[in-house]
């Protein structure tokens, strides 16, 4: 073990996507919410993974399991939330959203070449508008950011892992 | 007539490149470089406080994170006539040395390597000769049969599932792959290895400038990293600092040279005639003069005569880019209009970029490794020049062999070597500024009312210019010429090629459905075109689009 590695976590909680576009910062606004209601123990890190693309890699590579949250089209009505897991993450690398949601696979890709890389699973919510710049959710997807957070904490609580409640 | 091709969009770069070449004879014969992205950053900063243009412009790019950062301060120091502290110059320069080598090794594994060496074949490579092989050419921390054998299963893993991952969509199989499969998986394994390394090296900028990309403890005046002037900060990037350039030197560079070995017939494709470098890394307050990397100019490959290099001899021509016609003009008379109307792409005659067409003293000049290699060769530079030399004994090939698409990528090895080891002595330089009393970090300073500044610079990719010019305490205009803006231009008025452009010519094309060949020289640039993220167009599947016409 040398010095200066980098740190592993039990559980990495991800949010990508560009905040500029609208509901494609739908992820990072998430995991800024968590943070502003939630503590977590020291084995789970909360990441606005934002537009850090493949560079992720290096924090995902000591990580046991990783939740990412994402917009992700799938043709239903907007606010629709699907569960991916990882071979279904790993199948969209040529056909993803956008270019965040891409470089998330890929960092994910490079992570198994390295070592085994964490186990993924992905909270996607269908976007309303995700191409304006505009800062900020649509109606739609803002009124789902309570219904997303229970959908983390459900996915922690299988993981036996455990979070308190800010005052 | 040739046979046209359209490579769009080029992967494995940053941005969003088109390249189109005509192919007559197996042979490119002439080629048009497009830039298919506008953003109008010089257009944002305009009535904005100098002080923050450095914020802005560091967006320019994550992957060419940081430069655009020291940049414009150079540039805003300049305008405001500040002398930085000595720490603040040697933290700077340690910043920007990391970035040198974290981005060439990421270069030369991630984004070039696969040009060279193809990953399926090394599914019938024979562990045993691998490691005998690697263990022959370079000082690996890993290595040995088993070892190679763990790799290819990992790789195997990858090719029968299917999903190639990052290795997908490329031209596995192609003729123009030369080496054995033994190189191929030595190789493959050293990209893994480099993957792993360059997480790692990816800190430095977090050390000394808070996080990576876009570290931000640069400030006009200095840089502000002051409470990270600790025994355990420095320790830290020391450490990361050697344990990158042990790989650098026992690995990198030796991979390089192995597979140029087998490239020979490269040392003469993809040449250029005319090098411009800035220099960087400034030891001292003065420059050019203290400059590590030297500033110079070749002109058509005479590298017996390294000119000086004259800033106002710089200007920007916009004949065949998609802005309002002028004649060419210095960067601080630059204009950015872009025209009103929707581009029409007309490379024959027309308008086809939006990159610029940058020019010294009228020509067409490369930037970037070859160039800083070059001009530091020509002045007898004491650490690059044996380099230089050694790699060309080795290969048994002549000088001229320098200026080609194998020399370029033998240069941005080479320079990473010498930049590594300078990194190191730079940093104990900073212990003993620190040690002897001296923690200033940043000088004070007034705004003036209005002034002028440029910031000369030559960060990984080549040289890069920032120029200022500040009225009311305002930005008034502000305008940057970058690497790529000289690599990968359009033509100019008078319809001289940019270097890419002139690179490309007589390249051997075996299959204009796989134009590997065209990569491999595009590549050599390590072209940033730096786009805005999203313009790859999500509804439609396609990575890759070769149109052949």
């Amino acid at each position: 073990m040398r010095a200066f590695d980098v740190k592993t976590y039990s559980v990495v909680i991800l949010g990508i996507g560009c905040t500029l576009f609208r509901d494609q910062g739908f992820g990072v606004h998430l995991v800024h919410e968590l943070d502003r209601r939630f503590e977590f123990g020291e084995r789970v890190l909360l990441i606005d993974g934002g537009t850090i693309g493949v560079h992720l890699v290096g924090t995902l590579v000591g990580a046991e399991r990783v939740i990412a949250i994402d917009t992700v089209r799938q043709g239903g009505a907007p606010g629709t939330i699907y569960r991916f897991e990882e071979q279904q993450i790993m199948a969209r690398l040529n056909g993803a959203d956008h270019l965040l949601q891409e470089t998330f696979i890929e960092a994910l890709a490079h992570c198994r070449m390295l070592d085994n890389g964490p186990r993924a699973v992905m909270l996607g919510i269908e976007p309303g508008n995700d191409h304006d710049l505009i800062c900020g959710l649509t109606p739609a997807l803002a009124e789902k950011v309570d219904e997303m957070i229970g959908r983390v904490l459900k996915e922690l609580d299988g993981l036996g892992v455990a979070y308190k409640r800010r005052v | 007539m040739g046979k046209r091709i359209i490579v769009d969009p080029i992967t494995r770069i940053e941005g969003h490149l088109r390249i189109e070449v005509e192919i007559e004879g197996g042979q490119v014969v002439d080629a048009w470089s497009s830039a298919q992205m506008f953003r109008g950053i010089e257009m944002i900063l305009k009535g904005r406080d100098p002080r923050d243009a450095h914020h802005f412009v560091q967006r320019s790019c994550g992957v060419c994170t940081y430069v655009h950062s020291i940049a414009s301060v150079r540039a805003v120091d300049d305008a405001f006539k500040v002398k930085i502290p000595k720490n603040a110059r040697l933290i700077r320069n340690m910043l920007h040395g990391a970035q040198y080598l974290h981005d060439h090794l990421v270069h030369f594994y991630h984004l070039h390597a696969l040009d060279w060496v193809d990953v399926v074949s090394a599914l019938s490579a024979d562990p045993q000769k691998t490691a005998a092989l690697a263990d022959s050419v370079s000082g690996a921390d890993v290595g040995g049969a088993v070892y190679f054998k763990s790799v290819q299963q990992r790789l195997k893993t990858f090719v029968d599932s299917g999903q190639l991952g990052p290795f997908s969509n490329a031209y596995w199989g192609h003729p123009a792959y030369k080496l054995p499969p033994e190189a191929n998986l030595m190789a493959c394994a050293h990209y893994i290895e480099a993957l792993r390394l360059q997480a790692r090296t990816a800190r430095l900028h977090a050390i000394f400038g808070g996080k990576n990309p876009h570290p931000q403890s640069l400030v006009v005046g200095g840089v502000t990293c002051q409470a990270s002037l600790t025994a355990d900060h420095i320790a830290e990037f020391l450490y990361v600092t050697k344990e990158t350039q042990d790989f650098v030197k026992n690995v990198y560079l030796p991979d390089v040279l192995a597979v140029a070995s087998f490239y020979k017939d490269w040392g003469g494709i993809g040449g250029t005639q005319n090098f411009l470098a800035y220099g960087d890394f400034p030891r001292t307050e003065q420059e050019p003069e203290s400059l590590y990397l030297p500033r110079g100019v070749v002109m058509k490959r005479n590298l017996a005569g390294v000119g000086m290099v004259d800033p106002a001899k710089i200007t920007e021509d916009v004949t065949r880019s998609w802005y309002e016609n002028g004649s060419p003009k210095h960067p601080y008379e630059g204009e950015t209009k872009p025209l009103a109307e929707d581009p029409k792409y007309e490379p024959n005659k027309g308008k086809y970029s939006w990159i610029k067409a940058p020019r010294y003293d009228g020509a067409s000049c490369e930037v970037g490794p070859l160039a800083r290699v070059l001009v530091a060769y020509g002045k007898g530079h004491q650490d690059i020049k044996p380099l230089v030399d050694k790699a060309l004994t080795q290969l048994s090939i002549p000088a001229t062999a320098l200026f080609s698409t194998l020399g370029r990528t033998a240069a941005r090895a080479i320079e990473t070597v010498a930049v590594g080891d300078a990194l190191q002595e730079w940093t104990m330089e900073l212990v003993e500024n620190i040690k002897s009393g001296d923690t200033k970090t940043y000088e004070p300073y007034e705004i003036p009312d209005s002034g002028r500044g440029m910031g000369l610079n030559d960060v990984p990719r080549g040289a890069l210019g920032h120029w200022i010019d500040v009225k009311d305490k305002k930005i008034n205009n502000y305008q940057y010429v970058v690497p790529s803006t000289w690599n990968l231009s359009p033509r100019d008025g008078k319809n001289q090629r940019s270097p890419v452009e002139e690179a490309l010519i007589g390249t051997p094309v075996a299959d204009p459905k796989q134009p590997l060949e065209i990569l491999r020289t595009v590549h050599s640039f390590d072209p940033c075109i730096a786009c805005a993220v999203h313009v790859i167009d999500p509804q439609s599947n396609q990575t890759y689009k070769v149109n052949v016409i």
